[in-house]
């Protein structure tokens, strides 16, 4: 499952700026789709440290015995269910 | 005989539109958008998020209901009618912040079911007391793999800067919104937010950055091509708006100190006796009355909201023009689930009717018509601190609803002359005889009652 998660993680943040069109109902401006590219590498590698740095407490946390759910923790944001098939 | 009028509002969307037949809320949906309709509905998106209440119910609706209006649409949605229908320039700090989660909570879920949104507005959320709704089913569509936030800018542009403004500034939104009612831009925003401000991540890159790319992009043929072929992995979609989410969920107003009418319930000239005494006539007013939907003009944080909901008014929305009061009004309403919404509202000059073709917000007076309505400690500011004409003030009041209560404060209340200690008494006609006579003639008096030792007075009328 982390291994999962983790190549997930790490394939978004390669594949941020890939090339193919999209389309909109309205004007996304292109000062927000360029943003958008920066922001989206640089949010993905934040979630990266966020699920790396659960990792670790719940490592401290199995060290003195008690074992915190790190999905839990994580919330749904980071599935780790079969919910994959876009971002192959 | 049935009439069929569409949402003035609802224009500008190929898929679908809304409309009035007679009290029934119908939409119609294009058969341009029926894959995109059938794809999200088989997700079971739709239905957990009515299920939750994120979204508004619908159902099927026959098709022969819009006659011609409907001739060229693949079905036919009902959804239920909103009490009251309001404007992200008539919310308060709280209320645009709750819109502006639900709408990126609405998002994240939808993005789980390959579902994404055509669009950001804020037009697109209502309120049920508190709670914040999403009314246009038709924005979902299928999201395809690669492409950005449509919505980005928008969401920009009617949530996070107007509650920057507020956040960073100390400025409210509404006098901005209601004369820019696509919302403030990134550009506008920087050029009034302080240069500290981009010590923030979120604000550097939202507002700043997205402003200045904006402008050196925009004239560029090649970023505009290079824009166009750009592709948004779908997780660092889902990473910016569990990004927004947490920044805006953590957004407050400024300056948190007392407003002027937020101490009003405490620092006013009634004793407890009084206040009793008023809430005793208010109660039994609607006790009587049973109104479906009542309003509170000048509702200040909403003790008599409540009152009113709890003497069994079935929906009430509240109006005031202080902000820190009707942040206090709305979350009261939040943290009681209570069928309560506050408004931004100034009585001498309510909403008009705007935008395109001047009808695609409407004003204030096109949407106030209730079974009742309170006017409490509002007659004296307005005829005296807003010089307005004290038959015009009664006359609007009773206008809203056949049925309601409004106070006279005399001349002789210590709260009347602090209004008029710094200025001319021009108010020779201002008198409890002259209230009484002029709302006599305009409706009966079923009851009045003074409340206080310095001669304040509640009028029960029933109009005519």
């Amino acid at each position: 499952m982390a291994v999962r998660i983790q190549t997930r993680f790490i394939a978004g943040l390669l594949g941020v700026v890939l090339s193919s069109p999209s389309y909109a109902y309205l004007d996304p401006g292109t000062g927000s789709i360029i943003l958008q590219s920066i922001l989206a590498g640089i949010a993905v590698a934040m979630g990266l440290l966020r699920f790396y740095w659960h990792r670790f407490k719940e490592f401290l946390a199995n060290l003195v015995g008690s074992s915190p759910n790190v999905q839990r923790e994580l919330g749904e944001d980071f599935e780790t269910d079969a919910d994959t098939q876009n971002d192959s | 005989m049935t009439t069929v009028a569409p949402e003035p509002g609802s224009f500008r969307d190929h898929r679908g539109r809304v409309f009035y037949v007679d009290d029934r809320v119908l939409r119609t949906v294009m058969p341009v958008a029926i894959d995109d309709f059938e794809f999200v509905r088989s997700s079971g998106l739709v239905d957990d998020l009515i299920a939750d209440g994120l979204l508004v119910e619908e159902s099927r609706a026959d098709e022969a209901l819009l006659g011609r209006a409907g001739a060229d649409a693949a079905l036919i949605l009902e959804h239920p009618r909103i009490p009251f229908v309001s404007y992200p320039y008539e919310w308060s700090f709280a209320a645009l912040k709750a819109a502006a989660l639900l709408h990126l909570e609405l998002h994240q879920r939808a993005l789980r079911k390959n579902v994404t949104l055509t669009d950001a507005s804020a037009y697109n959320i209502q309120f049920l007391g508190a709670r914040p709704l999403f009314i246009d089913s038709l924005s979902l569509r299928k999201y395809v793999d690669g492409e950005f936030w449509a919505g980005h800018r928008q969401f920009c542009e009617q949530f996070i800067n107007p509650l920057l403004l507020r956040s960073v500034v100390g400025l409210s939104h509404n006098a901005w919104f209601r004369g820019a009612l696509e919302g403030i831009s990134a550009d506008e925003l920087s050029r009034v937010l302080p240069w500290h401000s981009r010590l923030s991540w979120n604000i550097l890159t939202h507002v700043f950055m997205q402003s200045r790319l904006q402008s050196s992009s925009s004239h560029s043929e090649a970023a505009v091509e290079r824009a166009r072929s750009r592709k948004l992995k779908k997780i660092g979609f889902e990473e910016i708006l569990y990004g927004l989410h947490r920044w805006i969920s953590r957004l407050q107003p400024k300056s948190r100190d007392a407003t002027v009418w937020q101490d009003y319930a405490l620092d006013n000239s009634y004793v407890d006796d009084e206040v009793a005494r008023k809430r005793a006539f208010i109660a039994d007013f609607v006790s009587g009355v049973t109104p479906g939907l009542l309003f509170d003009i000048g509702c200040n944080t909403g003790d008599y909201s409540v009152l009113a909901l709890e003497s069994g008014a079935g929906y009430v929305v509240g109006f005031d023009f202080d902000t820190g009061a009707l942040d206090h009004a709305f979350r009261r309403a939040q943290r009681d689930n209570l069928n309560f919404l506050s408004l931004h509202m100034d009585a001498a000059n309510p909403s008009p009717s705007q935008g395109w073709m001047q009808h695609e917000r409407r004003g204030f007076g096109e949407r106030v018509q209730g079974d009742a309505i309170i006017a409490l400690a509002v007659v004296h500011h307005l005829a005296i601190s807003k010089n307005l004409p004290l038959d015009q003030v009664v006359d609007w009041i009773i206008s809203m609803a056949p049925q309601g209560v409004i106070e006279f404060v005399p001349k002789s209340d210590p709260m009347v002359q602090r209004l008029l200690s710094l200025r001319e008494d021009i108010f020779a006609d201002y008198d409890e005889e002259s209230f009484r006579s002029i709302v006599g003639t305009r409706a009966r008096i079923i009851k009045s009652s003074d409340v206080s030792s310095g001669g304040r007075t509640l009028y029960w009328y029933e109009r005519s």
